[in-house]
């Protein structure tokens, strides 16, 4: 009995004393770079051993539509996250996509519903990132409050009832497919397309990447730092839109309690996928990858035939390991 | 003169270092340096920047391991510290950035960490209140501060008198200050020299660095002079003068590290007229010509950095003009390296890189606009212009792809060097252009302003190694206190001159 | 403030009396806020009068309250604890399906609300080392581990719990005259934790961690220790809060705390505590979170659609939000 006392608190000292070599640094540091792609590798490997309706092409197309949803509000998410702030509104700003748009249709065409919820979605953008640049708000309270913001105002302005069918334009953007491809997938890879373009050769990506390394170095540098930050926001704000306005395409009609999990969902997706949280670094394939990831565990989860509150635990679970593991990362990057 | 004599006998040998050596990489920043300090003793330590100073007090305070060499505190002897035995040894440093909280009080300030308790545990705030008083009360600031005020309502100089109670608290024994007055309005000074006199009459033993000569002959016992890491001498401060210190500090042979001075001055680029900056600069009033080198000499503080930032529209100014080849200057950074005025920081990895991005990264960031067809970035536009600068600046290694991250300091500083000749500036400022790397990097940073300056180019070089102006400029302006001390022409060059102005020493020459 | 040799007496007491009011200054803010509140409600509304109502407010605010404080513990360090309200369910949910199970025996009562702490304390703690081992954002952390309290409360259950004892109960309804007992222990609550954050150096430690980590380190103060009791302190709270609405609802309420995070965060934010940390007091969460309260009440009284009060909530909180003021734009001395 005593021996294992013993050794128990000899494990555990030299545990808590650990001094991290270079090496520890590099194998942590390439872990959280590729982290996503491999656990992909390793869910589908489960899921082919315990779980074969998983590769049910009608299931398969739900997982896509879903993935192609979080896929195209996790770009916004890493553009947010690479000019090191955060964006909490995302999963109300989703849900309003189609609020506004089934609201206003009924007096309107839908061609000037759709941008009038656009021109929300950048309003909202726009006013994050004016709270955190002019008025040097702390992302994560600027965010949050609007979110809560929004959800009231949404409330406020639906009196707690929203109803009626989606346009028919929403669920060719989403469900119709082209040969066996989901709509939904082929808007996600115009976006991807699009901004991996941006993030690569033009200068705004340049600028993002430099904001979110050094802000200082950028600003003496001549960049135009809240400039990019505000644009972040706004570009964020209007792709969640954007998701949301799919995801109802695929529901088919008006769901208040829609995308209230897209916002861990995108953080986690992203940081899983290798941005850091500090801002400068991360791409766009890592964060597809952690939304693939993460929509196809959920996926697994409800195909295992587990309850569905383990859902929910697991996004929380996902988002919690990246983030220490990031966390982690980081700290050891930094010594 | 001082104002109480004490023989260098007085008190006995509280701290002794014994032949400290110590290397970082290739600089050897200590070299069999041997000091010591007695109780009841205020010893200054003079030198210039990156002479040794700061190394050696890491060492005292055991932030830094010596490869060689003793300690020796109070009788004990050590090869190194840890920090937490230098603090239980009675070793205490009182920096420039102070160690307090603004939004607590001062007495909980003082007592951070070791409050003092009372009954059923709880902190005892009156006992607290009442020995922050005794401390301000032994230190003579009894009549300004009260142990209730909080931190932040108080001037520099009275949160100086906190952070100097605070380590009194811990019963320290051994204080180091670091530039103590560099921070103090010249009125409260006197508080201060007579707080750290009382020190001294308490026995205490009193490291005081400085760069302000008079002050070290007004306060101290006797001064130690650095120079390269090497003590030059240990004197009694009766018995020097000003002049042999700064000759101790400075002397030197002027080496061949500077390109000749073949440059010609032509036109007019850039006059200042009247510029007041920030609250903390006044009235600075020069010119700078096309194909000139024109220093900022002055110490730490003096302002000569916040000018330099000013002029690319990073400080805020508040009155005067400037004018850029005969047009108002541009307002924000990136207008002015458009208009072709641009800066070189002085603290390259907190504002000339982003570490965590490679070095093609960082020399393209101020000149995407170049490489950009129809709105794409043209990688073979980018590539050829980075390969261009490297080689021009003698970048190694010459891989575009590498991290700066893991660059030597010689190799980040020329990519911050780079980055901007890339853009093809008619106006260069330089602010500290050879902090901290190795002597190669230097002469090749020296070779590259000379080349501006046939080129057309004019340039700025604010810096506080005095060798570095002496060789490269044609004029020198010494900055004291947000004020242009004076300006020196390449005739009137001395590392005593400069010094004088840089310290506001009346001129006592031959004294 | 400047030198100060040859200040006469009176002007040193001015000084002093002034810097009083400026440093709580929040304080008296929110206190007035109150009392013009309520002095508008009283005049307006008959029923917001009585003494019964003034009763209820005070009894409503317990939990919020309870909540408030953890919150408060966690904010101070410069952190947020997103979690909180999740904890406080599971608290509930867990001690409910306990007592069920049990057949409702009184006897387990006591034992069972030492076990509820414990899992509050317990569900902080993870909190806490995750954040410090790790150094990972307290926000995410929090976050994340709201959304996986989350799923486990649903997978405990997704519809009321009943088989409380009732002598349970009477935590909620003991009274004494008019006033409940529990809101007598609540105020002595108030006063052992303001008293633990003015006069003990655990608490005085989380205010130097809030205003500087670095200067905190280098005055011995034990970070991480510091830290974990932050988070351990807030779950407790949250277990207490938990408890407690337990015996108001008489059951296990999949519901439990809705919402309630962030309600304590603008009573903190509202109360005068900086959400970076290192500044405030727990006089000013206890003003914030009676302003909520009274602020709820009245709104019920006046039936004001419950969506609006989302709204002007929100509303309240962009405003906050946006006169927030960076403390690095205050100029040094």
């Amino acid at each position: 009995m005593r021996m294992i006392f013993i050794n128990t608190k000899k494990f555990v000292r030299r545990l808590l004393s650990f001094r991290p070599t270079p090496r520890f640094v590099h194998a942590v540091d390439l872990a959280g770079q590729w982290a996503a792609p491999i656990m992909v590798g390793l869910v589908l490997i489960v899921a082919a051993l315990y779980a074969p309706a998983f590769f049910n092409p009608t299931n398969f197309k739900t997982i896509a539509i879903q993935f192609a949803v979080l896929g195209i509000v996790v770009v916004g998410q890493t553009l947010v996250l690479l000019v090191r702030s955060i964006d909490l509104s995302v999963s109300a700003v989703l849900a309003l996509g189609a609020v506004i748009v089934v609201q206003t249709e009924a007096g309107t065409s839908l061609n000037i519903s759709l941008v009038q919820a656009f021109a929300v979605a950048a309003a909202i953008g726009l006013a994050n990132g004016i709270l955190i640049t002019k008025r040097q708000v702390p992302p994560f309270v600027a965010t949050f409050g609007m979110l809560v913001f929004i959800q009231g105002a949404r409330l406020a302005y639906t009196k707690g009832q929203a109803s009626g069918t989606v346009p028919a334009f929403l669920r060719m953007i989403s469900i119709e497919t082209v040969g066996i491809i989901p709509a939904a997938l082929i808007v996600w890879l115009i976006v991807n397309i699009v901004f991996f373009f941006v993030l690569r050769y033009t200068r705004f990506g340049r600028w993002i990447y430099a904001v979110g390394g050094n802000p200082s170095t950028s600003r003496y540098a001549g960049i135009r730092v809240d400039m990019v930050m505000i644009a972040a926001h706004t570009i964020c704000s209007m792709l969640a839109l954007l998701g949301g306005l799919v995801l109802s395409g695929y529901i088919g009609y008006v769901d208040l309690r829609l995308g209230t999990d897209y916002n861990m969902n995108s953080i986690a997706a992203a940081i899983v996928g290798g941005t850091t949280f500090f801002g400068g670094r991360g791409n766009l394939f890592g964060s597809a990858a952690g939304a693939a990831l993460l929509v196809m565990l959920l996926n697994l989860v409800v195909v295992l035939g587990l309850p569905i509150h383990w859902q929910l635990a697991m996004q929380g679970l996902v988002l919690v390991m990246a983030t220490a593991l990031q966390g982690f990362r980081q700290f050891l990057l930094s010594r | 003169m001082p104002e109480s004599q004490k023989s260098d006998t007085s008190g006995e040998v509280i701290l002794s270092l014994r032949h400290i050596d110590k290397t970082f990489g290739g600089t050897h920043a200590l070299a069999d340096v041997s000091f010591d300090l007695r109780a009841g003793e205020i010893h200054a330590l003079v030198g210039e920047n990156g002479a040794g100073k700061s190394t050696l007090i890491k060492v005292v305070t055991g932030a830094y391991f010596p490869d060689m060499g003793t300690i020796t505190i109070n009788g004990s002897n050590f090869q190194s510290l840890k920090p937490e035995q230098a603090r239980d040894l009675g070793i205490s440093v009182v920096y420039q950035e102070f160690n307090i909280l603004p939004e607590l009080s001062v007495s909980e300030n003082i007592f951070l960490g070791a409050q003092p308790r009372g009954r059923l545990g709880l902190i005892d705030n009156i006992s607290r209140k009442r020995r922050a008083y005794e401390l301000l009360e032994r230190l003579g600031a009894r009549e300004s501060i009260e142990p209730d005020q909080l931190v932040k309502d108080l001037t520099v100089g009275e949160r100086q008198i906190v952070e100097i109670s605070k380590a009194l608290s811990s019963d320290a024994h051994i204080f180091i200050m670091d530039e103590p007055s560099a921070v103090l309005p010249s009125r409260e000074l006197d508080r201060l020299f007579s707080l750290i006199r009382t020190l001294r009459e308490e026995g205490h033993g009193i490291i005081y660095i400085s760069h302000r000569l008079n002050e070290i002959f007004e306060l101290a016992d006797r001064v130690t002079v650095l120079k390269d890491g090497e003590v030059m001498a240990t004197k009694n401060v009766a018995e020097t003068s000003n002049t042999e210190l700064v000759s101790l500090m400075v002397g030197r042979e002027l080496s061949d590290m500077y390109p000749p001075t073949d440059n010609q001055p032509g036109d007019v680029l850039l006059e200042v007229n009247g510029l007041d900056v920030d609250g903390t600069v006044f009235d600075v009033d020069f010119n700078l010509r096309v194909n000139e080198v024109l220093g900022f000499a002055g110490l730490g503080g003096s302002g000569r950095t916040t000018v330099c930032r000013a002029l690319v529209g990073l400080a805020d100014i508040h009155a005067g003009e400037i004018l850029y080849k005969g047009q108002p200057v541009p307002k924000t950074p990136g207008e002015a390296s458009r208009a072709g005025m641009v800066l070189v920081p002085e603290d390259r990895k907190m504002n000339g890189l982003v570490l965590n991005q490679t070095m093609r990264f960082n020399l393209s960031l101020p000149n995407l606009l170049d490489f950009v067809r129809a709105g794409v970035l043209r990688s073979r536009l980018e590539d050829r212009a980075i390969k261009r600068i490297v080689e021009d600046v003698q970048i190694k290694p010459q891989t575009p792809e590498i991290l700066t991250e893991n660059l030597s300091g010689g190799n980040q500083q020329k990519v911050v060097v780079g980055k901007w000749l890339l853009t093809n500036p008619d106006l260069v400022i330089f602010d500290e252009p050879t902090r901290g790397i190795d002597v190669g990097a230097k002469a090749e940073i020296y070779i590259r302003i000379r080349e501006l300056t046939r080129r057309g180019v004019g340039v700025i070089m604010a810096s506080s190694e005095l060798l570095e102006l002496i060789g490269m400029c044609d004029r020198i302006l010494v900055f004291y206190e947000g004020r242009i001390a004076g300006e020196l022409s390449r005739a009137e060059f001395s590392e005593d001159e400069i010094m004088r102005l840089a310290t506001a020493t009346v001129s006592t020459k031959g004294s | 403030m400047g030198p100060a040799e040859g200040k006469s007496p009176i002007s040193r007491h001015f000084g002093k009396s002034l810097s009083f009011v400026r440093k709580n200054g929040s304080i008296f803010l929110i206190y007035g806020f109150i009392i013009l509140i309520a002095g508008m409600a009283a005049i307006y509304s008959e029923t917001f009068r009585t003494a019964s109502n003034m009763a209820n407010i005070l009894r409503q605010s317990i939990i919020l309250g309870l909540i408030a404080i953890g919150q408060s513990m966690v904010v101070l360090t410069g952190g947020m604890d997103i979690s909180i309200d999740m904890i406080a369910r599971t608290v509930a949910l867990t001690v409910a399906t306990l007592f069920a199970t049990y057949e409702s025996d009184s006897s387990l009562i006591v034992p069972l609300l030492f076990l509820g702490v414990t899992v509050g304390v317990t569900l902080g703690g993870i909190n806490g080392v995750l954040i410090t081992r790790t150094h990972a954002n307290p926000f995410i952390i929090t976050f994340g581990m709201a959304s996986i309290l989350r799923g486990v409360n649903l997978a405990i259950s997704t519809t009321p719990i009943r088989g409380i004892p009732s002598p349970y109960l009477r935590i909620y309804d003991a009274k004494i005259g008019i006033i409940a007992i529990n809101v007598i222990v609540m105020g002595i609550i108030w006063y052992a934790v303001w008293l633990f954050s003015t006069r003990t150096r655990l608490g005085r430690s989380l205010f130097a961690i809030g205003g500087s980590e670095r200067v905190a380190q280098l005055s011995a103060i034990r970070i991480n220790w510091t830290l974990v009791s932050a988070y351990v302190l807030s779950g407790f709270f949250a277990a207490l809060a938990g408890l407690f609405v337990l015996a108001r609802m008489g059951v296990g309420d999949p519901g439990t705390a809705e919402g309630m995070t962030f309600q304590s965060i603008v009573a903190v934010a509202v109360g005068g505590i900086s959400l970076y940390g290192g500044k405030g007091s727990l006089i000013g969460t206890l003003g914030g979170v009676l302003l909520l309260t009274m602020i709820s009440n009245v709104f019920n009284l006046m039936q004001v659609n419950i969506y609006y009060q989302q709204l002007l909530l929100g509303l309240v909180v962009l405003i906050a939000v946006a006169a927030y003021r960076s403390p690095r734009s205050v100029r040094p001395g």
